[in-house]
């Protein structure tokens, strides 16, 4: 008997005595104190118990949650939704709960709103990352579908407002699309696919088509391939588009053989790796038989091994006949692959300063930490010491344990910022946030704002939270994170989501804070910033660490 | 109406809300999920409450293997209640919308209790004379449910639910309501013609 099962029973008798208990005590109590009436109450008791265990049992051999899938209609795929969206939310609940803790040690009910605010508003955004994935597979009902013609896919942007300019994607061909966050990257695959302006709001017109009228010719898949699942298993999500527009399932086997998903057509997708994740995404934006394929950012989520995949995935794509057009700051990985480049905007990328560290640091030296999940030892009385008043490096391939390791470290008198550093906000605007930090750490109020002013002239502080950019996020969090005075700040994987430029104001910050006096050690799997900011780098493989 | 964009929030709001529940659950008269569907209802309108309400519970239902003869009832009763609190009055004034929103929720936790209690009442209380009494006038009746609501100490009960869903909204009511609002100006985009 599994834990669910024996749960449910303990549940249900549990359940059933009461009703019997009950039952029999109302009717002995309120129906005339005599022997009969208890023994006519308990009858009764016990068949309304037995009915009781008759749902207990049912629910028992019966898994509800595996039908939600095959409720018809939009409210089926909400509830679909819901349910396979449980298990994440409680992982996302559990990390942001550890995250508010970092940030103070309240407990009870001030926790709640610590706890709850950042997870709704974690939901909102993946809500509208999910609801532009399932869009653009044709969920809703889509008038007509507005035919492409030739193997040619050209749109128009605008451009210096006025000025519009058309890209063509050919058959064959892959486009790189490439600029610094906030040229327009994402907006400009965002209109091919039609969800620009739908989903970014703004002017929209009658004859702007909706991204669920173009499912069959155009392909798109998001920055966060994670959070744009709709169902339980690979071969559902893979079918999602061909149920949506009614076409046949054909497409999904033979996409599935040629991105070698068969073997995992029955797993959940999200308890896949990133590369994983990527390619079922990817898998299921082709199955209603789009030739164009759309892709934001595809490699900012993988690291080394996950990158070689994907090109090799790529390479398979454009040589059968696709018309690949993708957005990447990276530009170096697709040098090989791209056949056209767009540029966009100026790049403001001025090379972070490598930092001077010392002949001889004086080193910080942490207590010896272990870390295990269970019986998996992760790593046992593990040594660490960095150089005091610089910056160190923690690397590694994801799921190398760097983030165990800092939450483990956080113990020991430092600051962790997690990622997302958003976790740790909970506030209307900036200001709050900062002002309850002070609070939180007992100081006068001011004295986070201070901080951050030095560290960042002129930060929006009246703004909220959602509205600042993932640089801004970050160096909020570190600012309260500061406040509580500690000498050393970690941080976990803070470029997620950064461009070049975003870096480089991250190398400076940090710097900055590095001549407050306070030692810094970051784990990224971003090599190429690891070796831009620091020349102490720890790397992780594995179980082995080495210094 | 229901978009992809509102389906989304509409599914992952559910998980998140039956995920809250499932954390109160166990405890007491401790009643967790109706804080997030007065306050998105309230924020979303009547619609997505009832929507939001109906599939919270449905979701922790399935979740907990707590398909029964109770869950029509359950699912009816919170969407009435996340149907409801879309259609207050919406004041200007934070203080007054959570003012609002909590007078509400003492209203639907006592409304909740009392659409629950009205199924199971002729079960366990029959026959005796706190039951439904055939032929008997309305008012005999409703002093019989009243005094068994008190007796069964469901009423207690409903009160614990209405104590921490107003200690939720007087908690959070104010940043969940803000980052709603900017949700649902999301999920509005203007046709322009």
């Amino acid at each position: 008997m599994n834990s669910r099962a024996l749960a449910i029973a303990k549940q249900y008798l549990f359940l059933a005595l009461l009703v019997v208990a009950v039952r029999a005590g109302f009717r002995f109590l309120f129906g005339g104190l005599s022997l009969d009436s208890l023994w006519f109450g308990f009858r009764d008791g016990v068949w309304l118990s037995l009915w009781v265990l008759a749902f207990g049992a049912l629910n028992i051999l019966f898994d509800f949650s595996k039908i939600a899938g095959r409720i018809p209609g939009r409210f089926g795929t909400a509830l679909s939704i819901a349910i396979n969206l449980v298990p994440e939310q409680a992982r996302n609940i559990e990390r942001i709960r550890y995250a508010s803790k970092l940030r103070s040690d309240r407990r009870g009910l001030k926790l709640i709103r610590r706890v709850i605010a950042p997870a709704l508003r974690t939901s909102v955004d993946g809500s509208l990352e999910l609801a532009a994935s399932m869009e653009t597979r044709g969920f809703g009902k889509a008038k007509q579908q507005i035919p492409m013609r030739g193997n040619k896919v050209s749109f128009q942007y605008p451009r210096d407002a006025k000025k519009y300019e058309s890209i063509e994607l050919e058959a064959g061909t892959v486009t790189l699309i490439s600029g610094p966050t906030g040229s327009g990257k994402s907006t400009l695959l965002k209109l091919a696919s039609g969800l620009a302006p739908h989903f970014t709001g703004g002017r929209v017109d009658r004859s702007t088509p909706r991204p669920n009228q173009l499912a069959r010719f155009v392909a798109y898949v998001g920055q966060n391939p994670a959070r744009s699942f709709v169902a339980a298993t690979v071969y559902e999500e893979l079918a999602f588009a061909p149920k949506q527009l009614g076409l046949n399932l054909e497409q999904v086997e033979q996409l599935a053989e040629r991105f070698t998903l068969t073997d995992k057509l029955a797993l959940d997708p999200r308890t896949l790796s990133a590369g994983w994740q990527q390619r079922v995404a990817i898998a299921a934006s082709l199955t209603a038989g789009a030739k164009t394929l759309l892709l934001d950012e595809p490699f900012s989520m993988l690291d080394g091994q996950g990158r070689e995949a994907l090109l090799a995935l790529l390479k398979l794509l454009k040589s059968s006949g696709f018309a690949i057009a993708i957005a990447e700051h990276r530009t170096a990985i697709l040098i090989d692959l791209a056949d056209i480049g767009v540029s966009l905007g100026e790049s403001q990328i001025a090379n972070a300063k490598r930092l001077e560290t010392k002949a001889n640091p004086e080193l910080h030296k942490f207590k010896p930490v272990s870390v295990s999940y269970g019986r998996n030892v992760v790593f046992k009385d593990l040594e660490v010491s960095i150089p005091k008043a610089s910056i160190s490096v923690l690397t590694g391939p994801n799921g190398s344990g760097k983030s165990s390791l800092l939450r483990a470290l956080a113990a020991q008198d430092s600051a962790l910022v997690p990622q997302p550093a958003a976790d740790l906000l909970f506030m209307n605007t900036a200001r709050e946030e900062l002002e309850q930090a002070d609070k939180d750490c007992h100081l006068e109020i001011g004295t986070a704002q201070k901080l951050l002013e030095r560290l960042v002239p002129n930060f929006p502080l009246g703004n909220n939270p959602s509205d600042l950019s993932e640089g801004q996020k970050l160096a909020l969090a570190i600012a309260i994170q500061l406040g509580q005075n500690r000498p050393i700040l970690l941080l976990d994987e803070p470029t997620v989501g950064f461009d070049e430029a975003a870096k480089s104001r991250l190398a400076e910050l940090l710097f900055e804070i590095t001549k407050l006096g306070k030692t810094v050690l970051l784990a990224t799997h971003d090599h190429e910033f690891a070796k831009q900011i620091s020349c102490h780098t720890i790397s992780m493989g594995g179980v082995n660490v080495r210094q | 109406m229901f978009d992809s964009k509102r389906i989304a929030l509409l599914g992952t709001l559910a998980a998140l809300n039956s995920v809250v529940r499932l954390l109160g659950a166990g405890v007491a008269g401790i009643e967790t999920a109706f804080a997030l569907i007065i306050i998105a209802g309230y924020v979303m309108g009547a619609r997505f409450g009832l929507a939001l309400g109906a599939l919270s519970i449905t979701t922790s239902a399935f979740m907990s293997g707590g398909v029964g003869p109770w869950l029509p009832f359950q699912i009816i009763a919170a969407a009435i209640v996340g149907f409801g609190s879309g259609l207050l009055p919406k004041p200007n004034n934070m203080t007054l919308k959570k003012l609002t929103m909590s007078l509400y929720a003492i209203f639907a936790a006592y409304l909740y209790g009392a659409l629950m209690t009205a199924w199971t009442w002729p079960l366990i209380a029959g026959g005796t004379v706190l039951g439904f009494e055939e032929g008997a006038d309305a008012f005999t009746n409703l002093i019989n449910f009243f005094t068994y609501e008190l007796v069964s100490g469901g009423l207690l009960w409903d009160t614990g639910r209405a104590v921490t869903t107003v200690v939720l909204i007087l908690l959070t009511a104010s940043t969940l309501t803000t980052t709603l609002e900017r949700a649902a100006t999301r999920v509005e985009v203007k046709v322009e013609l």
